[in-house]
């Protein structure tokens, strides 16, 4: 039998290298095939050379490296089956938590958010990705690639900005507004304009848009989702009724004081009820001016109509909530607390004429119920002013 | 450059795993010339692999774990054995039952098949 030498091994496997397989178990199962065949089939005295170029074709069509193309071909396709298991799995997967979390949301079950939250991040961040490089495998024109590319990607930040405004997190408003805007306005027609030339997908095409136009349609709608303006209405008559009232009775109050006896004690108990009243309207007027960025005189004559931002949350937070200084919350619910022990003394039988601020939704909330809330305390300091002079009287 | 000779490479494409599976399962342990001399000898030269189409499938098959592989030295050269791994002894039963089972039907497919076209070109 025929020896292959090292000479011969060096020459076959420089070869196989130069002829671009890189794989190196590809290399060496390609080394000793090749000498497997010499060695077994290369006629007694053959020129070696010879031999080896008349057995190379065997192993291609055209060129060796078809080998090692099939071999990653192969190899990549395993993968491709494994993307589109993912692709199915994490599909239903998603549809099915998303479903389930928005009928625990409507029911007020515990666990709606935490279902809505994995179903939307899975869609968004493991179907639609895999959708994209799905994509960039089969689709045969780079611009269709590229347009549903990047059509996915808007869908991407649509699905993610409206699990964070489901959930209230920071950034959904820029994240929806902007990835629903470019979607309406530049992937739509940017997807009618390259599909629609295809003759077999013409109707498709259309439809698609269409669908995708009213879709994008309603979610834009949904974006700046506030109360209706009947509830808005109602809320600030209510707000403006409040003022009247505590406003009619601090002037009752102030006639009332004229006819009691005990003048010093209830001069003392007024003063003190005015100077929080006064201090919560300066409160409230500061925190529309800040709101609204106008002057104080102005904030003065604004109802919640008039305002702008009355359900901003920054202002509240930011002006009040963790604020320093006489119009914040720890300076107002000081001076609630002092006027409260001087409520006690004067009213020992009568525990509900203390301001129970814990009661109110003062801290972390909007503007415009913040606002409200402030004015329910001025009432009352009224009411309990009230009750104490005519109890003088 | 699948499988060639005496039939269409078409026709036998979706059974070069099946055959190389099944003959490891036989055999034992063999390495990638010996299975194409292999199949040629079974089958009286009517199947020949060719080796632009075997080892593609052996590295899969050596991915996919349903096969393992032990190298041995000779002299420069690196000779790799393949064994079939319990998961292909798994894959290569489901794979005979898939191509009896597909076989069947494509027998009564065609018959059926046939018994129209003629139908057809006799009108």
């Amino acid at each position: 039998m025929y020896k292959v030498t090292d000479e011969q091994i060096d020459f076959i496997l420089e070869n196989i290298k130069a002829n671009g397989v890189t794989i190196e178990d590809l290399q060496y199962n390609l080394l000793d095939h090749i000498c497997c065949i010499v060695e077994r089939e290369m006629p007694v005295g053959g020129d070696f050379y010879k031999f080896y170029d008349n057995i190379m074709p065997r192993f291609f069509k055209t060129e060796l490296k078809e080998i090692e193309e099939e071999t990653n071909n192969l190899l990549t396709f395993k993968n491709y089956y494994a993307m589109k298991n993912t692709l199915k799995i994490s599909g239903i997967i998603s549809s099915i938590l998303t479903i389930f979390g928005a009928i625990f949301k409507i029911m007020h079950w515990p666990g709606a958010s935490v279902l809505i939250v994995l179903g939307g991040l899975s869609f968004s961040l493991i179907f639609l990705p895999l959708m994209i490089v799905l994509k960039f495998k089969d689709e045969e024109s780079t611009t269709s690639k590229w347009v549903f590319s990047f059509g996915f990607l808007l869908a991407m930040g649509a699905a993610t900005g409206t699990i964070f405004k489901l959930m209230h997190w920071p950034g959904a408003s820029f994240l929806m507004l902007w990835s629903i805007s470019i979607f309406i306005f530049g992937f739509v027609p940017l997807y009618y304009i390259t599909q629609v030339r295809k003759a077999e997908s013409k109707f498709n095409t259309t439809i698609n848009a269409i669908l995708m136009l009213a879709c994008g349609a309603m979610l834009f709608a949904l974006f700046n989702l506030r109360p209706s303006t009947g509830l808005e209405g109602s809320v600030n008559a209510s707000y403006v009724f409040m003022n009247y009232n505590s406003n009619e009775l601090i002037a009752a109050n102030t006639i009332l004081l004229e006819s009691v006896t005990e003048k010093e004690a209830a001069n003392q108990f007024h003063k003190n009820s005015k100077d929080l009243f006064d201090k919560i309207e300066a409160v409230k007027i500061n925190l529309i001016a800040k709101a609204e960025g106008v002057s104080k005189e102005d904030a003065k004559k604004m109802n919640l109509l008039d305002m702008q931002r009355a359900n901003d949350n920054h202002t509240t937070k930011n002006d009040f909530d963790f604020a320093e200084g006489e119009y914040s919350f720890k300076s107002v619910s000081k001076a609630i607390e002092v006027y409260n022990s001087q409520v006690k003394e004067t009213f020992p039988n009568h525990a509900e004429k203390i301001i129970a601020i814990e009661k109110l939704q003062l801290t972390n909330t909007i503007l415009s119920v913040l606002l409200h809330e402030l004015s329910q305390i001025q009432l009352q300091i009224a009411t309990t002013e009230n009750s104490y002079l005519s109890s003088l009287k | 450059m699948y499988i060639c000779l005496m039939y269409s490479s078409e026709l036998i494409k979706g059974t070069l795993k099946t055959i190389v599976l099944k003959l490891l399962k036989e055999q034992g342990k063999m390495y990638g010339y010996e299975i194409t001399q292999r199949v040629k000898e079974l089958t009286n030269d009517k199947i020949q692999i060719t080796e632009g189409a075997l080892y593609p499938t052996l590295h899969l098959l050596e991915k996919n774990g349903e096969v393992e592989t032990e190298t041995e030295f000779i002299g420069k050269r690196v000779r790799k054995y393949y064994t079939i791994t319990k998961q292909g002894r798994i894959t290569v039963d489901l794979k005979v039952n898939e191509f009896v089972d597909f076989m069947n039907t494509m027998k009564f497919l065609l018959d059926v098949e046939l018994k129209v076209s003629n139908v057809q070109s006799n009108r």
